[in-house]
């Protein structure tokens, strides 16, 4: 399987093995690793991963939706407003014995009481003040403790919040060298066919020439190797120089059924490009390069850049 | 027909401007942002842990992790939606994991809880709609076995060594499958993907 798979598989694989490493969050985690793929491609890359990411991220849509209660989100609302979340009934007793209303008698009680006030009376009354003020002071006291309790529980989720942040930035770097590690090993293993192809003593050789009068990049070449069993290939271009409008240059196979097409790619100025797979369609016949406005075009529309001319022998 | 992405939808805001808001420490962009996808992620939290309970829980903690971290969201990456969905579905997996409930996955939570339809309202309602029916739709064209590895990475977390153990399969039939799998979906979404672009 390994030996078959394309820029585009090893973006897939490397997409899906990130997100099973748990490092599901694009927008918050360092970038998820590339596949090996011909020089200075990000863009194409890159556009690829992202397209396989969008891809997913439709996924659980096929899902019925499950509406949240209403007080979940009357809950969110509250802990980001820094409120509490659910307030305590027990709490609310609290406050109401904390204004101690015996020791505010009404009015009327004031002129009930007034006239048989004497002064042994006034004397006995005096001590029953002091339980008020001491049971207003310990409620007192006992709110202190409870806005001191809260503010610890508060720093406490604010710090185990901030540990479980640590925690996915350690699990996303984890992740990111482990899919570096097998991306190397992918790159090696690529590079150890692509000898193996090139000095095989059967192996077939065309080369690509420049296309157009006058051709459209009268310096770009390349060289195309197939195996004997017509399925592995590698490609080598040189002298392509960087499209340009947002254009891509496109590889096709000129098959029995019309053009395939096999791979879009950028170029960049003075930077070899190297392409291989172990797939080629049945009864290839010639090989070419056109420029491309859209990458995932099906049939060749822009102009011919380079050709396969003596490809006969491919299949 | 033509669906409304709701970053074109014209009585409301886009995501992206809702996020920049949140990230800007304004309340009621949370909120809108809520209205927007907390059914869809409720859907997604409770596909994968197998109980409304534990998946509310993980939707707030999800909106909480969006209040506080909006401005790591990085817009060429992913688009806003599928930054939330991936978000919770790590989220999910990862409290799966520590719970070590993996067998609950299998049960469906639908018997137990009763489904309640969200229905945000307006264009992004129907947006929403269609964009659920063209995925089951492309979704249920998928060979059972390409749908089945699918669904094993995505819901369950499985790398591609743990499904072909789960499901006896060699290593490279699942990737295989899988790669089929993403290829087709890719193909068949291309439309809703580009108004994510």
């Amino acid at each position: 399987m390994n030996g078959e798979l394309t820029s585009e598989d090893l973006t897939i694989l490397a997409a899906l093995e990130a997100l099973a490493a748990g490092d599901g969050t694009p927008g918050s985690s360092p970038r998820p690793p590339l596949p090996p793929r011909p020089q200075d491609a990000d863009d194409t890359a890159e556009m690829l991963a992202r397209l396989y990411t969008e891809a997913l991220g439709l996924v659980p849509y096929e899902l019925d939706p499950v509406a949240p209660s209403p007080a979940a989100r009357d809950r969110l609302m509250s802990a980001i407003a820094g409120e509490e979340t659910r307030p305590s009934p027990a709490a609310e007793p609290a406050r109401v014995v904390a204004p101690p209303s015996p020791a505010r008698p009404t009015t009327q009680e004031m002129r009930v009481q007034r006239p048989t006030l004497t002064g042994a009376a006034a004397v006995r009354r005096r001590p029953s003040r002091w339980p008020l003020a001491l049971a207003a002071s310990l409620v007192l006291a006992l709110l202190g403790v409870s806005g001191w309790l809260y503010l610890q529980v508060d720093q406490e989720r604010r710090t185990i919040a901030r540990l479980r942040q640590d925690l996915d930035v350690e699990r996303s770097r984890a992740a990111g060298a482990q899919a570096q590690a097998r991306q190397l090993q992918a790159r090696s293993l690529d590079m150890r066919q692509k000898f193996a192809l090139v000095t095989s003593p059967a192996v077939e050789v065309s080369s690509m020439r420049p296309m157009g009068r006058p051709p459209l990049q009268p310096a770009a070449r390349g060289v195309l190797f197939v195996a004997p069993d017509h399925q592995h290939w590698y490609l080598s271009l040189q002298g392509l120089q960087p499209a340009a409008g947002g254009k891509v240059y496109k590889l096709w196979f000129v098959a029995d059924q019309g053009p395939v097409g096999v791979s879009a790619f950028p170029a960049q100025s003075g930077v070899p490009i190297e392409l291989s797979s172990q797939e080629m369609p049945t009864g290839t016949k010639a090989a070419m390069i056109t420029l491309e406005t859209d990458p995932f075009a099906a049939t060749p529309s822009g102009p011919e850049v380079l050709r396969a001319g003596a490809v006969s022998p491919i299949s | 027909m033509n669906s409304i992405p709701p970053t074109s939808s014209p009585e409301s805001p886009s995501d992206g401007a809702l996020l920049r808001q949140v990230a800007d420490r304004q309340p009621e962009a949370l909120g809108a942002l809520y209205n927007r996808y907390a059914s869809t992620l409720l859907a997604l939290a409770k596909r994968i842990l197998g109980s409304a309970a534990d998946a509310e829980e993980l939707l707030q903690e999800v909106f909480l992790h969006v209040w506080n971290h909006a401005s790591r969201y990085d817009p060429a990456r992913s688009s806003v939606s599928t930054w939330l969905v991936l978000v919770t579905r790590s989220r999910a997996i990862d409290r799966l994991r520590t719970r070590k409930v993996v067998e609950r996955t299998h049960e469906s939570s639908a018997q137990r809880d009763p489904v309640r339809h969200a229905s945000p309202g307006g264009a992004e309602a129907v947006f929403l709609h269609e964009r659920r029916e063209r995925v089951q739709r492309e979704l249920s064209k998928l060979p059972p076995e390409q749908r089945q590895v699918l669904e094993m990475a995505f819901y369950e977390g499985l790398s591609q060594s743990e499904i072909a153990a789960r499901a006896d399969l060699p290593l490279g039939t699942v990737k295989t499958r899988t790669l089929l799998a993403m290829k087709k979906l890719r193909n068949a979404l291309r439309d809703e993907i580009r108004q994510l672009l």
